[in-house]
């Protein structure tokens, strides 16, 4: 045996016992036994989606929900954060093979794929989708009268453009535009429920639309806000999503009022998000956990808007007497008594029904 | 306590030498840097004020612990697979492919599109063209690079890491211009069941994937191990002065090695996008390229020890789910943990591979 062995042999040696010793150390911190939970509170697991918690969006709003029925509803929860889309379908099938859970939410639509897959397999298994429909007998799809929502801010914006005494304001001209992320049914929805907001308020008010055709390109929408604000609008909804941001700055830079959507924008542009439209995303993670609890789960599309209090509107900086306006006319949307229309092509004809 | 620079340097070589020592059998010591990865990763967890016992519990039943945790392991290697080999070989002839992430995405991209233009044929048909199609484009980006060195001497790790923002980016704008999927998400069409790799154990995502990753290895040891290419390679990895003094083409060889490291990579793209997510969707890497510079870093000069280095890589990530899932950990503290067994791994092996090829091109300045 030479040195080279002896050395290789004490390396060997060392190396296993310095194995042994950490492994020891391990197992002290840990213990032996398997832990154990005695929870007799129903559980329910969430499955975010991959932005992650600290959105400021969807995300964050499903998790304040969580807790909220946490604290009201008496369950336990347990959550997880998808680092990628591909891990959807492995976290989905973890929580439904437990068998504990009584609800599994999955919050955003990419996540529509793998809950497809997944629901079929665990067909005693009840499953939530928020903001998108899966269709299966196990999942219940919560998704938003995204007309209700439009027709307020609308409202807010029809009124807000016939203000005189207001510098963002341009006198006389009374136009309101909305960007839409893409030409899409939901976003029409949006976009036809803004139309007959707005005109339904201020039968003088002119409203414009336009489609960006991507969810994520700032500076397409910051061009086409700028070419709408050329024309004179004062009041300007970004219903989309990442592409919004570049509304709201062009908004800011030219002293226009801008419309956040989805979650409050508030903190973009301070001075110039007059409102926003929101989904309440934790009132929503809420009427589903409750539905269950209850025993009113049903599959299929469920549909929440203002009666839910699942949609609504930040008060931001919406003056009183506009606010009071559209509180009256949000609850008669509420009783029935208003039926916003859903598409572009219905508002006219609707307007006329409504004798405007 | 002497912290006079003379010393304390003399004292991290001895320990570096210590650790680099040939005999030092590997494995054990990839053993103790993962135990002491997961011991700091305890005293984090504790001080965050978790349970220790069930976060650990949960890494090892998530990872281990049944069929689906074992199957979810499998899952997330192959990608690792793939990349780990790719960074490997390219290894080999001593260049650093940090590229490996958009070699990828562009693969990830040609496997998602190429099935579908091909409905008219067989099933076999569709997918082996799909998996070309990856591969190739894999290839095309590792052939770049690999030109860029080798005629203009342009560093591979500059112009790589480029590329991956022209790929990610590049794949985006295909997408969203040509194969879109209409619907509201950027997405490509999903793939009918003809064009995507069979799924081996039904219900959990392992697919041919994992078999085809296992058989590139074989493959590309043999290459190295006993063909000519293989071993003009290593020659120019070694020393490219030297091959290139014993009528090796460096330049050839040097573009030939960035190709097939760059389809390997490709076909780490085509792995997911044909196997496990049946689309292309932008951005739906988490790093595996870069995870397979880790992996790649702890398997060292041997190919085959890309499949345990990936493998352990995979139970971590399967692991961590389980522990986020079911012990409540953060994602980010279950990151930290990953992050300190690349740290205690790969940073110690980084160090003795550096030693190694600055002591050999040390003795071939002598000769030279």
């Amino acid at each position: 045996m030479d040195i080279q062995e002896v050395v290789t042999e004490m390396g060997r040696t060392r190396g296993f016992s310095a194995v042994l010793g950490i492994a020891l150390i391990l197992s002290m911190m840990i213990g032996i036994s398997v832990p154990g939970s005695a929870a007799a509170k129903p559980r329910v697991a969430i499955v975010f989606a991959t932005g992650g918690l600290g959105d400021k969006s969807f995300n964050d709003s499903a998790y304040d929900g969580m807790k909220r029925a946490e604290k009201e509803l008496g369950i336990e929860f347990d959550k997880v954060e998808p680092q990628a889309v591909a891990e959807y379908e492995t976290l989905l099938t973890r929580f439904a093979q437990t068998r504990k859970y009584e609800l599994i939410i999955s919050i955003g639509f990419d996540q529509a794929d793998a809950l497809q897959v997944v629901s079929a397999r665990f067909p005693n298994q009840k499953f939530a989708i928020v903001d998108t429909a899966v269709d299966a007998p196990n999942v219940a799809s919560y998704v938003y009268k995204e007309a209700e929502r439009g027709f307020v801010v609308g409202a807010i914006a029809g009124l807000m453009t016939a203000k005189k005494d207001d510098p963002r304001i341009v006198s006389g001209k009374q136009i309101v535009g909305v960007i839409g992320g893409m030409d899409i049914p939901l976003i029409r929805a949006n976009v036809a429920g803004y139309i007959a907001g707005a005109k339904y308020v201020n039968p003088g008010a002119e409203v414009k639309y336009v489609y960006v055709g991507d969810w994520a390109d700032p500076a397409k929408c910051k061009e086409m806000a700028n070419a709408m604000l050329d024309e004179g609008v004062d009041v300007l909804w970004l219903a989309a999503g990442r592409s919004g941001l570049g509304g709201i700055k062009a908004a800011e830079e030219r002293n226009r009022y801008a419309i956040g959507a989805d979650s409050d924008q508030g903190y973009l542009a301070p001075n110039h998000i007059l409102t926003n439209g929101m989904k309440l995303v934790d009132r929503t993670v809420y009427i589903a956990i409750n539905d269950v609890l209850k025993g009113q789960f049903k599959s299929g599309v469920n549909m929440l808007g203002l009666k839910e209090r699942a949609l609504g509107y930040s008060k931001s900086l919406v003056p009183a007497d506009i606010i009071s306006q559209v509180d009256k006319l949000a609850s008669r949307v509420v009783s029935g008594d208003i039926v916003v229309p859903d598409e572009i092509d219905k508002v006219e004809p609707w307007l006329k029904s409504q004798g405007k | 306590m002497d912290l006079s620079g003379d010393r304390s340097s003399k004292l991290s070589k001895r320990s570096i030498e210590w650790l680099a020592r040939p005999g030092f059998s590997r494995f054990m010591y990839s053993a103790v840097a993962v135990l002491l990865a997961l011991l700091i990763g305890a005293i984090l967890i504790g001080a965050s004020g978790y349970s220790v016992k069930e976060a650990y519990y949960n890494l090892f039943m998530g990872a281990f612990g049944g069929v689906y945790s074992l199957a979810t392991t499998v899952v997330m290697s192959t990608p690792l697979l793939f990349t780990g080999l790719a960074v490997a070989f390219a290894f080999q002839c001593g260049l650093f492919n940090v590229g490996a992430e958009g070699q990828l995405y562009v693969g990830a991209l040609a496997s998602a599109v190429v099935p579908l233009a091909l409905g008219g044929l067989p099933p076999v048909l569709r997918v082996t063209m799909g998996l070309l199609a990856g591969a190739g484009a894999g290839a095309a980006f590792g052939f770049v690079p690999g030109y860029l060195k080798a005629k203009l001497g342009a560093h591979e790790v500059i112009t790589t890491i480029m590329l991956n923002y022209v790929a990610t980016f590049l794949t985006t704008f295909l997408v969203k211009t040509y194969f879109r999927d209409p619907g509201p998400v950027d997405q490509t069409v999903l793939l009918p069941l003809g064009s995507r790799l069979p799924e081996l154990i039904s219900g959990t995502r392992v697919s041919l994937g994992v078999i085809i990753g296992v058989l590139a290895v074989a493959l590309l040891n043999q290459v190295i191990r006993r063909s000519v290419l293989g071993y003009e390679i290593q020659a120019v990895g070694k020393n490219p002065h030297a091959a290139e003094y014993g009528g090796v083409n460096v330049s050839a060889r040097t573009i030939q090695a960035m190709m097939i490291s760059g389809a390997v990579a490709g076909l780490a793209g085509s792995a997911e996008a044909m196997g496990t997510l049946y689309r292309f969707i932008p951005y739906f890497s988490p790093g595996y390229g870069f995870t397979g510079i880790a992996v790649a870093v702890i398997a060292g000069e041997s190919l085959w020890a890309v499949i345990p280095a990936a493998l352990l890589f995979g139970a971590l990530q399967s692991g961590g789910q389980s522990m986020q899932l079911f012990a409540g950990i953060p994602m980010e503290l279950m990151t930290m943990v990953q992050g300190l067994v690349i740290l205690f791994v790969a940073a110690p092996a980084l160090a003795s591979m550096l030693i190694k090829r600055k002591s050999s091109s040390e003795e071939g300045g002598g000769r030279a």
